[in-house]
C-alpha cells in the first residue's frame, strides 16, 4: 500500500456521533454520550419509525451538533439489513396470509427509510444515498463519501447503522443496535483527518475471529472512534472493516 | 442550489450493456418490443394475488441455474442477473473480461441497485417457518436476503476484486449506481464499474403497492387521462462504465447525473416536483448543456395520478412545452429497483437506433400535461442527447443524461 494513495486529499473529520441503544453495552465499551435520542423526528413519525431509523437519526443529529454544522448537507446512509424488523413483520403477515399488508409498514420497509425521514425532518433537499454491503459497509461508506467530496460536495454526513436482528429468523446473529456517524469535509479540522480507505492485501487476525453475525457493520467504526477519543497527536493506520482482507485508513490527529 | 455539486466530472463511456425484462433477454428483444408497442404485461403467473393486477414477468424457462459453487447465492434476483450477463449478442460478460485483461480485476467495481434482493426466497422461508416452526436449510441471509447479495454474486461470478456494494433507494436505486460509478471512475478509484440494477417479483411489493391502493387493475397506462396506478415488472439492466479512452469515443456516454431529495413525504411526490426539478437541473449542469439540447426525456411516469402530475409539472418548469417525452412502463411494468438501469438502456437504444419510444397504453394524454408526449414509437429521427428520470419513495430523485460525446 503506497503512501502516495493514502496522501490523496484526506477528509477532515468535522464531527462524530454515536448511538448505542443499550446503556450497559455503551458502558462496557467505554463510550459516553450515545443514548437513543431521535427527538429531531416529529413525535408522530418517531412513534411509528423503527429502531434502525431512530438510532441512525440519533447518531446523525449528534454528529452534526458535534461538527457545529446545520443539517443541510448530502448524506450517505449504510446498513447491511436496513429495516429488517419491519421486513420481518411483513413477511410474517405474508406467511399467515394476513392481507392487506400495513401500508405504513410497507413504505417503512425500504432501505432508504432512515435517510428519507432524516431528509424530511431536516427539510434537506441534498442527495441521500442508501448503501448496503457485508463486512465492508463502513469502509465503503467512507469511500463513497470521499468520492462525493472529491467531485464537488463541500461537506457530507456518513451514517452507518444496524438494528437488532429478529432472533427467530437469525438465531445466530447478535447485533447490538448501534449507529455511528461522521461529518466529513474539506475545511481544516481540530479533530483529525482520515484518508480514502484502501483494501489491504494481507489478512487480518481480527476478521477471522469475528463474524458479521456477532459484529454489525456499524461496529467497524469503533477503532476509529477510540483513536479519536484518545486524542493523541500522531498518525495511525486503522482497520475500518471486518472483512478478512480489511480496509484500512490513515488517521492523522494534529 | 442544494444539489449544485459534482460539476467537475468528465463524460464516462458506456462500453457494454444488457437487459432482461418482460420483453425477454437482451437489448434487441427490448428494442423490438419498444418498436412494436405491444404491452408485455399479463395477469400474474409467478404469484397468485387475491386481487386483479398485471405484471411484467420473465418466463421461468429463460432463467439459468447458478454454477454449483455459487449455489448459495441462488435467488430469482441472481438468476435474472445471470441471464442478463450471459446474453451472447450483448456480450456484456466478454466486455467485462476484456476490462479485466486491460485494467486488472482489482480495478473493477460492482455497484448494483435493487429494491427486492432475494426477498421472494425470504418469503418462501417464512412459509416454511409457519409450517414447520423452523428455519429451512436453504435460507441464507447474507448470500440471498441482504441488499448486497446480487452485487456480491456478480463480483464472485466474474472474479472481480474491486469495491462492491448495493444501492437501495427504492425506485431510484439503479440510477444512483450510475452516479456512484461515475464518481468511482472520475476519482480514479476504479477503471471500470459494472452498474445497473436487478429486481424480481415478490409478494411483498405486489401486496405492498396494493395496500397503498396504487395497483392498476388493467395494464398500467402512464400519462393517460384515465391512468389508475402501476403494474409491477421485474428485470435487470446492467451497464459497464469505463474510464474515458480514445477507443471508446464512439460509445454512448454518461454525460451527467443529478440527484436530489424532495424532503416532503414518504410516498407522495412533491406536488410541484421541486426535487425532480432540482435533479434535472443538476444533471444538465453537470453535462454542461442547456435544456434545449435534450432531444428526448424517458420519464419516470409510473401511472399513478400524483406521480405523473408532479413529474409533468417539473418537466414544464425545466423544459417548457416543446420537449419530446414518453414513459415506457406500460410496456414492461415498473421494475422498481431495476427501473433506472433498464431505462438507461432504453435511452442507450434511442441513441443507437435513432428512435423515440412511444408511451405504451396511452390513449389520450392528461390535458393538464404540457410537453410533447410521444404516443407511438418514432423511428429515423436523430437523437443526440437523452434524459432519464427515476424517482423513489422518500422523495429520492435521480436524473441521468446519456448522449454522444464530442471533444
Amino acid at each position: 500500500m503506497s503512501d502516495a494513495i493514502f496522501n490523496q486529499a484526506p477528509m477532515s473529520i468535522l464531527g462524530t456521533g454515536l448511538c448505542i441503544k443499550n446503556n450497559e453495552t455503551a458502558n462496557s465499551l467505554g463510550f459516553k454520550d450515545c443514548a437513543l435520542d431521535a427527538s429531531l423526528l416529529p413525535a408522530m413519525v418517531r412513534r411509528r419509525t423503527s429502531e434502525a431509523t431512530r438510532i441512525a437519526v440519533s447518531a446523525a443529529t449528534r454528529a452534526c451538533s458535534n461538527a457545529a454544522t446545520d443539517h443541510e448537507l448530502p448524506a450517505v446512509f449504510v446498513s447491511l439489513s436496513g429495516e429488517i424488523q419491519v421486513t420481518d413483520k411483513l413477511c410474517q403477515a405474508i406467511a399467515k396470509n394476513e392481507y392487506p399488508l400495513s401500508p405504513t409498514q410497507f413504505h417503512n420497509s425500504v432501505h432508504n427509510t432512515a435517510s428519507s425521514y432524516w431528509s424530511m425532518a431536516t427539510n434537506n433537499q441534498f442527495p441521500m444515498m442508501a448503501m448496503s454491503a457485508l463486512e465492508d459497509g463502513f469502509a465503503l461508506g467512507l469511500l463513497e463519501s470521499w468520492c462525493q467530496l472529491q467531485t464537488g460536495a463541500e461537506k457530507i454526513l456518513l451514517v452507518v447503522y444496524e438494528e437488532e436482528a429478529p432472533t427467530h429468523l437469525l438465531p445466530d446473529y447478535n447485533w447490538e443496535p448501534c449507529a455511528i456517524s461522521l461529518v466529513l469535509g474539506h475545511t481544516e479540522s481540530q479533530l483529525a483527518t482520515i484518508s480514502r480507505p484502501l483494501q489491504s492485501t494481507q489478512e487480518s487476525g481480527y476478521a477471522s475471529e469475528n463474524s458479521i453475525a456477532s459484529n454489525s457493520l456499524a461496529t467497524a467504526g469503533f477503532p476509529l472512534l477510540r483513536t479519536l477519543l484518545k486524542n493523541n497527536s500522531g498518525t495511525y493506520c486503522i482497520e475500518v472493516s471486518h472483512s478478512v482482507l480489511p480496509w484500512l485508513a490513515e488517521v492523522v490527529i494534529p | 442550489m442544494n444539489s449544485a455539486y459534482n460539476t467537475d466530472v468528465t463524460p464516462i463511456p458506456i462500453t457494454a450493456c444488457s437487459v432482461s425484462c418482460a420483453s425477454g433477454i437482451g437489448t434487441q428483444q427490448l428494442y423490438d418490443s419498444l418498436i412494436s408497442g405491444q404491452t408485455c404485461l399479463q395477469t400474474p403467473r409467478l404469484i397468485s394475488t387475491g386481487f386483479t393486477a398485471y405484471t411484467g414477468e420473465i418466463a421461468d424457462e429463460l432463467l439459468p441455474t447458478l454454477d454449483l459453487e455459487l449455489q448459495t447465492y441462488s435467488t430469482r434476483n441472481t438468476q435474472i442477473a445471470l441471464a442478463t450477463l450471459n446474453h451472447p449478442q450483448d456480450a456484456l460478460r466478454s466486455a467485462i473480461h476484456n476490462a479485466v485483461a486491460r485494467y486488472g480485476a482489482d480495478r473493477i467495481g460492482v455497484v448494483i441497485g435493487t429494491s427486492t434482493s432475494g426477498i421472494y426466497e425470504t418469503e418462501n422461508c417464512y412459509f416454511d417457518i409457519e409450517k414447520n416452526q423452523q428455519i429451512p436449510d436453504y435460507f441464507n441471509f447474507s448470500t440471498q436476503h441482504v441488499w448486497s447479495a446480487t452485487a456480491n454474486f456478480l463480483k464472485l461470478e466474474l472474479e472481480l476484486t474491486g469495491p462492491c456494494y448495493a444501492i437501495s433507494t427504492a425506485c431510484s436505486s439503479s440510477s444512483k449506481t450510475l452516479a456512484s460509478a461515475q464518481r468511482l471512475i472520475a476519482t480514479g478509484v476504479c477503471d471500470a464499474v459494472l452498474t445497473g440494477g436487478v429486481d424480481s417479483l415478490c409478494r411483498l411489493t405486489l401486496n405492498g403497492f396494493k395496500s397503498l391502493d396504487i395497483m392498476s387493475e388493467k395494464p398500467c397506462t402512464p400519462l393517460d387521462e384515465n391512468r389508475c396506478g402501476i403494474s409491477i415488472g421485474e428485470g435487470a439492466g446492467l451497464l459497464l462504465l469505463e474510464k474515458p479512452h480514445k477507443e471508446h469515443t464512439a460509445c454512448v456516454h454518461l454525460l451527467g447525473c443529478g440527484e436530489s431529495s424532495d424532503a416532503y413525504h414518504m410516498t407522495a411526490p412533491h406536488p410541484e416536483g421541486r426535487g425532480a426539478i432540482s435533479a434535472m437541473q443538476s444533471a444538465l449542469r453537470q453535462a454542461g448543456i442547456e435544456a434545449e439540447q435534450i432531444d428526448y426525456v424517458n420519464l419516470h411516469a409510473t401511472g399513478t395520478v400524483l406521480n405523473d402530475q408532479s413529474e409533468m409539472r417539473a418537466i414544464q418548469s425545466v423544459f417548457g412545452s416543446n420537449i419530446n417525452c414518453s414513459g415506457t412502463k406500460g410496456l414492461i411494468g415498473h421494475t422498481l429497483g431495476a427501473a433506472g438501469g433498464i431505462e438507461s438502456i432504453i435511452s442507450w437504444l434511442c441513441l443507437k437506433h435513432h428512435f423515440i419510444p412511444g408511451t405504451c397504453g396511452l390513449n389520450k394524454a392528461d390535458e393538464s400535461f404540457s410537453g410533447h408526449i410521444i404516443k407511438n414509437s418514432k423511428t429515423g429521427i436523430p437523437v443526440k442527447t437523452v434524459m432519464n428520470n427515476n424517482f423513489g419513495f422518500g422523495g429520492n430523485n435521480t436524473s441521468l443524461i446519456l448522449g454522444w460525446h464530442h471533444e
